[in-house]
């Protein structure tokens, strides 16, 4: 148990709005971004307190996006969210406008997804972004590049194919 | 049409931010508590996930005879790497830690070398196993040991493969994307994951895979899954793999 459990309640409620943002855009659906911060955050429990943290949000974004990306290599039959993202009509066009990148985040690979997310929704620099999925500053840069241009030619018209489950 | 489409046809990084940041703005807000609880359970299901860790790792060292084992193994995950880390995570002393381990290990067991011979049974093993086809360097090695735990005997036929780096991915998506079967677990020791585990279920033989990200392939097999628990499985294919 961390010794300073007061503390991380603290740290999870300040920055719980911001990783669950991120996790909706990761994952797709609420519930397996409910599952990925809830676990992520797990990870930063146990070691909460037990070793230096300098950057305690650095951290845990990190520690998410290795999860995600971890959880969606060793995914299995176990658990499979079977609600898709519906193709509906909402009223709102700031809800729609979501939903729509959603579905386009999900024909994203996992790694190409959190590249993405962590580069325009948390305006993380292309090294910080390269740190937390592991790989080097370049990759990082034309996986991006890549993605807005897939992303860019994903239109409307084409029919979205079911998204893959973001947990195990 | 959404705003978003008509904007996506010529995104830059700035409108991609600019995206990102008012599709965000439409996320419900997840009520605090769920995930304060939560973790309070998670916390509860990882320190178990990791205590069996720890014991597979402490009859690792014991099969192959390292101390040393203990000391550089990750157990579970790659943040407590001593023994004094998950004493301090399991609210268990140090010096009960052996006791507490030794519950958690199945009956008491040895594992002998079998020689690398290579005899009928072990063949008909991995004739029954269904193999993926993989792309190998061709460095290959059978082996064989005897389990034994109170009057129960049992052969674990062992093979284990250098692969190609490149491979390593599409053998990765074959045990734990394609395999549905397959349970894939990170062991925390040092590189190697479980990809899969099957066993104990009517007479298919009972298999552990293990891929280590420096190259090896290293399975584990065996006919008798009512004698060979597939803890043990795991622990033999990890001293093969630790010994490759």
């Amino acid at each position: 148990m961390p010794d300073d459990v007061e503390g991380f309640r603290r740290f999870a409620a300040a920055r719980l709005p911001a990783l669950y943002r991120s996790a909706v855009f990761l994952c797709g659906d609420p519930h397996a971004a409910e599952d990925l911060v809830q676990e992520s955050l797990t990870k930063v429990y146990l070691v909460w307190g037990t070793r230096r943290i300098d950057d305690p949000l650095a951290y845990t974004r990190t520690t998410m996006m290795r999860t995600f990306l971890s959880l969606r290599r060793r995914r299995s039959a176990s658990e499979y969210p079977v609600d898709v993202l519906p193709d509906e009509t909402v009223a709102d066009p700031d809800v729609a406008e979501r939903l729509d990148l959603q579905r386009v985040l999900a024909q994203l690979s996992p790694l190409d997804r959190a590249i993405v997310v962590l580069r325009y929704l948390e305006d993380q620099s292309v090294d910080d972004v390269a740190l937390a999925v592991n790989r080097t500053p370049g990759n990082v840069r034309v996986r991006a590049s890549r993605a807005l241009g897939r992303m860019r030619g994903l239109l409307v018209d084409e029919p979205f194919p079911e998204r893959e489950p973001c947990h195990e | 049409m959404s705003r978003f489409l008509k904007e996506s046809h010529a995104m830059s990084d700035i409108q991609a931010t600019a995206l990102f940041h008012r599709a965000a703005g439409t996320v419900t807000r997840l009520p605090g508590h769920v995930v304060d609880a939560s973790v309070q359970l998670g916390a509860g299901r990882a320190r178990r996930r990791r205590l069996v860790h720890l014991a597979e790792a402490a009859a690792v060292a014991a099969v192959v005879a390292s101390a040393a084992t203990l000391g550089v193994s990750s157990l579970g995950d790659r943040g407590a790497s001593t023994v004094g880390q998950a004493s301090h995570d399991f609210g268990i002393d140090t010096d009960q830690m052996a006791t507490a381990l030794s519950a958690m290990l199945p009956a008491p067991a040895s594992i002998e070398p079998g020689g690398d011979a290579v005899p009928g049974w072990l063949e008909q093993v991995f004739n029954q196993v269904e193999f993926p086809a993989l792309i190998s360097s061709g460095e290959a090695r059978l082996t064989s040991v005897t389990y034994r735990s109170g009057t129960d005997q049992a052969n674990v036929a062992v093979v284990v493969e250098r692969l190609s780096t490149a491979t390593l991915e599409p053998v990765r998506h074959h045990f734990c994307d394609a395999t549905p079967t397959s349970a894939c677990t990170e062991t925390g020791l040092g590189s190697l994951i479980v990809l899969a585990a099957t066993g104990s279920v009517g007479t298919q033989p009972g298999l552990v895979t293990l891929l280590t990200e420096d190259g090896w392939l290293v399975q584990a097999a065996t006919t008798d899954t009512m004698v060979v628990p597939s803890a043990t499985l795991v622990q033999i294919a990890v001293d093969k793999a630790w010994l490759a």
